[in-house]
């Protein structure tokens, strides 16, 4: 008798469930175990960090005379500073999302492991991964030590930011792609650039829109940030009002991103409708 | 179209064709076939007898493990990059599935059978020359399409869309068909209206095709010529008259399905 029909009769299939139910008794006694560490470490990190209920109260009445000193916004005294920064903001935002857009979009093809052979997938999945790796709080530190303050570090730091996550979602997008489109293009004997050209693009391309607006939107919002660090932008003049308690004026400057960053959103929805 | 070589010998020589995807297990077991310059050709036989792979191993869309495929006097097996490109622009291919490109037009996806005379520039930019957007046209027309031009595919039903397929191979002016499965996605009143519409273009244009088929009946109706493969080996070879129940037997092991 042969092992197919040795199964089939049933021989061999007890010893088999047996090491199976096992199996899963195991797996759900470490899950159990699982939560129970998961459950330790919040209290202890709790009690590490001082977190108590009554200093969390306490915070709250802080946080309210907080809130009542920003008010009333005061764009007037500083207005020429915010207007000035907020357009740098903008500025860094749209150059890094051009840069980021520009080079994401051969580096994402190339990370594709359907179209691409392992030798080339590999070195390209691990640029876009570091790229991907640090906050851009902390790139921009970096590019502030580099290449001195200003601006300039900001679109390089989001820049940064924009081939990692635009690269990767784009490498996914990609590798679901329908093969059967692209074997038909290739069987009319497409050179390679025309098989990406008909038969790869036509799939991805609006999904790449939604990634571009959508890092569109987080590079405006990283773009306020990243003035703390000194790599431009409105975060400076933020971090200043805040040290000089100007806190009138950090809620115009409030104001302002909000502003800043719906318009922001509104603009990339109707980019994503019009490419639908 | 004038300036196609017509030559007087077989279009296609299969010489011991053999495929295997894992080692040890072929799905081709040494397939030897010669093709005419014109008429039809239905490859019949059982799921997994290597019909598709045959098929695509004629345009190298799958790569053979050995053996030689000889077309108009040239080994494609032995090509590679652009010499191959350019052989396999001159062998159109109908799929089972239609494999258009869904978010493109009717009239983009026709075009598309271009691809293989265009830099990428002008793929990009679909700057496709005069006269191939009329024959897309033409061909749309052909088709009974006519007024589906600017829709995208994804809106076309199953019929209109192995049309349109039919019509990709067909731009590429091609000197051999190749269709694989053209109407096992569709009801057997289209696959029928399909076949009749590949056959007759193809006849008119001196084409010669060869068609995968479940559909022994419709296979017969259309083949000038049936070739019968089961487990990777041609075990039959003839007109459809031929065919007899023995025969289909043979093919198709055993006799007990057909009462």
């Amino acid at each position: 008798m042969d092992a197919l029909t040795r199964r089939a009769a049933g021989e061999e299939a007890l010893p088999a469930e047996w090491a199976a139910r096992l199996q899963w008794l195991r797996r759900r006694y470490g899950m159990r175990l699982a939560w129970v560490g998961l459950a330790g470490y919040v209290v202890y990190a709790g009690s590490v960090l001082g977190f108590t209920p009554a200093r969390f109260w306490a915070g709250l009445g802080h946080g309210y005379v907080f809130l009542t000193r920003l008010l009333p916004p005061d764009f007037v005294t500083r207005w020429s500073d915010i207007q000035h920064d907020m357009l740098e903001s903008l500025e860094i935002a749209v150059l890094a999302s051009v840069f980021g857009i520009v080079l994401a979009l051969p580096l994402g093809l190339l990370a594709a492991r359907n179209l691409m052979p392992p030798m080339v997938t590999w070195p390209v999945r691990v640029v876009v991964s570091v790229s991907r790796s640090f906050h851009p709080v902390i790139v921009g530190i970096v590019f502030v030590k580099a290449i001195g303050f200003g601006p300039l570090a900001g679109a390089l730091t989001l820049t940064i930011a924009s081939i990692g996550f635009i690269g990767k979602l784009f490498t996914e997008a990609i590798e679901e792609i329908s093969l059967k489109q692209v074997e038909a293009v290739r069987a009319t004997g497409a050179s390679f650039l025309n098989v990406l050209i008909f038969g790869v693009l036509p799939q991805v391309s609006a999904r790449f829109v939604g990634f571009s607006t959508y890092q569109f939107d987080s590079n405006l919002r990283n773009s306020t940030i990243l003035g703390i660090v000194g790599a431009g932008g409105i975060g400076g003049t933020l971090l200043a009002a805040f040290q000089r308690f100007d806190y009138n004026i950090v809620c115009a400057i409030v104001i302002v991103i909000i502003t800043l960053i719906m318009v922001g959103e509104v603009i990339s929805e109707r980019i994503q409708r019009w490419f639908q | 179209m004038g300036d196609r070589p017509h030559s007087a010998g077989p279009t296609l020589q299969i010489q011991d064709l053999t495929k295997q995807y894992t080692r040890g297990q072929p799905v081709l077991r040494g397939v030897s076939l010669d093709l005419d310059s014109e008429g039809i050709a239905t490859i019949i036989g059982p799921s997994g007898a290597g019909k598709s792979t045959l098929l695509r191993c004629i345009n190298r869309l799958v790569e053979p493990t050995s053996g030689r495929v000889i077309f108009h006097g040239t080994d494609l097996v032995a090509l590679d990059g652009r010499e191959l490109r350019e052989y396999r622009r001159r062998i159109g291919m109908v799929f089972q599935e239609f494999n258009l490109v869904e978010r493109l037009s009717v009239i983009e996806n026709l075009l598309s059978g271009r691809l293989g005379y265009l830099p990428p520039w002008r793929a990009w930019l679909r700057r496709f020359p005069e006269e191939d957007i009329q024959r897309a046209f033409d061909l749309l027309e052909q088709l009974g399409l006519r007024e589906f031009a600017a829709k995208r595919a994804d809106a076309l039903s199953g019929g209109q869309r192995q049309r349109v397929g039919i019509g990709r191979a067909l731009m590429q002016e091609p000197e051999l068909l190749l269709a694989d499965e053209p109407t096992s996605s569709l009801d057997p009143r289209t696959s029928a209206e399909i076949m009749e519409t590949m056959a007759t273009l193809a006849r008119e244009r001196h084409i010669p095709v060869i068609v995968n088929m479940h559909d022994v009946n419709l296979a017969a109706r259309f083949a000038d010529r049936m070739i019968g493969m089961t487990d990777g080996r041609i075990v039959f070879d003839g007109p459809p008259s031929a065919l007899t129940t023995e025969v289909l037997a043979a093919i198709y092991g055993g006799e007990d399905w057909m009462h």
